[in-house]
């Protein structure tokens, strides 16, 4: 929920992994398999950074696709409200105990 | 410290980079995307956590759990098979038919080498539910089943053990073996004459006779090719037998199996003074029946407390049947697999030890394990349906009710709180 809230936040927006991972409290272990399933249910697009960007590797980028970001606004919709996600994550709390970060859809 | 961690994000980071070839060519890109990012995380642990998560991304995605797995069940049925082939030509003992060992040995091999593969399987078999349960049932079940081959084939080829399936030989076995073919046979025939429209009943007939001639012929490979087909079937991702059902079962089959074990002693008299007289095997008997009839009531409870709510009658019956139905002969299975991987090395050293006197109580012991073998899942299964019957006779149950607030307080995470 919380992948698919700060994605459906700035819908045409490219989001990269780190920005999310920040926005949403989930370390790399955590969001990455969520963004793959995102990616293979269609509900998120993903591609490269065009170009070589200075002094650093070109990023992966991502977004909600339309059905994506329908489904996101009903899913969030349906929701029951939640805390807003902490900025960073509290050590040693797990993305189920902290709410329904653990959850995609 | 810093420069620990940055020297193990480094070693992480050219693992992952290494890693990532593992995981499908369409998939290397969310790999590479984790270490794109590496460099915008700050230095320290922040990083080492984000390159580790990336190690795991890779794991996960490139399956190598499950590859590790396969290839450890691989590996395990291997030396099994390796080890039962030396046990056999390494010494066959005297007077038995050399030939038919070897080849019922070939063929218990070709079954264990065909595990994995059918494991794997798409189908009746395989491959495993996502379950914890699921999983350690059927690792540590085929695990069991081949410890088990082992110390059959110690025993059964043992010099002067006397054997644990048709101890002796002679014209008595042969003529019983006969008899069997031949009621077998006898039986399909006559039921194909008197009721020749009704193929699945003569199908079955068939399957059961073809049963009944391939236990006569190569009992310890029917047994085990049971034990390892209900495994499979009872923990596959398509099994209508729940999680709880298979921890519930198992967990209490191991546990009556090992009080079984503690209490047993197989042999007949003290010859020694400090050993204990032989244990009442009816005793034993009873303890089976008594652990088998708690693992399938728990069970069978558990499947009718989750099974609640508005649904079709129908289907909570099903569930509730299976869990029943499943629950005996899993608790059977596993206490009697307890048996003989405690008690069959320890024959074997008593049947190298003793003298010929007692090579009688060897295979007494034995036959008294091959007998649990097959009692335990028959057992089970009857008093499985036993409970089927009472259970998918009841009607569905409402859903329970929420709890109602105390007053003056509520409950949060099972503690009592107390309105301010």
């Amino acid at each position: 929920m919380l992948v698919l809230a700060a994605l459906s936040g700035a819908p045409a927006d490219w989001r990269h992994g780190y920005d999310l991972a920040k926005q949403t409290g989930l370390k790399s272990g955590t969001l990455y398999p969520i963004l793959v399933r995102l990616a293979d249910r269609g509900l998120m697009e993903a591609r490269w950074e065009e170009g070589r960007p200075a002094g650093r590797p070109p990023r992966h980028l991502y977004r909600l696709s339309t059905d994506g970001l329908a489904r996101a606004q009903a899913a969030l919709a349906a929701a029951p409200v939640a805390a807003p996600p902490a900025a960073a994550p509290r050590r040693g709390a797990s993305p189920r105990r902290r709410g329904l970060a653990g959850e995609a859809l | 410290m810093t420069r620990a961690s940055d020297g193990v994000t480094r070693a992480l980071d050219g693992l992952l980079g290494r890693c990532a070839g593992l995981v499908p060519p369409g998939r290397r890109g969310w790999a590479e995307a984790v270490r794109a990012e590496a460099g915008e995380v700050p230095a320290g642990a922040a990083r080492l956590g984000w390159v580790a998560g990336g190690v795991w991304l890779v794991a996960r995605e490139a399956q190598m759990v499950r590859r590790i797995g396969y290839g450890l069940a691989v590996a395990a049925v291997a030396v099994a098979a390796a080890l039962v082939v030396r046990y056999l030509w390494g010494g066959a003992h005297p007077g038995r038919d050399a030939g038919w060992d070897k080849a019922r040995v070939v063929l218990l091999v070709a079954l264990a080498a065909g595990l994995p593969w059918v494991g794997r399987r798409r189908g009746v078999f395989g491959p495993v539910g996502a379950s914890i349960a699921a999983r350690v049932v059927r690792a540590g079940g085929c695990a069991a089943v081949l410890l088990l081959v082992l110390d059959l084939a110690r025993i059964e080829y043992y010099p002067g053990s006397g054997g644990v399936i048709w101890p002796g030989n002679g014209w008595a076995r042969e003529a019983v073996a006969l008899g069997l073919i031949g009621g077998c046979l006898a039986a399909v025939l006559i039921i194909t004459a008197r009721r020749p429209r009704h193929p699945v009943l003569v199908a079955w007939c068939v399957a059961a006779a073809g049963l009944v001639l391939l236990l006569t012929v190569a009992p310890v490979q029917v047994l085990i090719t049971v034990y390892v087909a209900g495994i499979l079937a009872l923990t596959t991702r398509r099994s209508p037998v729940t999680p709880a059902t298979l921890a519930i079962c198992a967990s209490a089959g191991v546990a009556g199996g090992l009080l079984v074990v503690a209490l047993w002693n197989p042999t007949r008299s003290p010859a020694a003074p400090g050993l204990h007289k032989q244990t009442d095997v009816r005793l034993l008997f009873v303890i089976l029946v008594a652990v088998i009839a708690a693992g399938t009531a728990a069970a069978g409870a558990v499947a009718v407390r989750r099974a609640r709510g508005p649904g079709d009658p129908l289907v909570l019956r099903s569930a509730r049947t299976w869990q029943c139905l499943a629950a005996g002969p899993l608790t059977g299975a596993a206490a009697a697999l307890m048996l003989p991987l405690l008690r069959a090395s320890a024959a074997v050293h008593f049947a190298a030890a003793c003298p010929a006197a007692r090579h009688g109580q060897c295979t007494a012991a034995s036959g008294v394990w091959m007998l649990f073998l097959v009692a335990g899942p028959v057992l089970g299964l009857a008093i499985g349906s036993v409970a089927a019957a009472s259970t998918a006779s009841q009607p569905p149950q409402l859903p329970l009710p929420p709890r109602e607030a105390r007053p003056g307080g509520s409950r949060s995470g099972g503690v009592f709180v107390r309105n301010s």
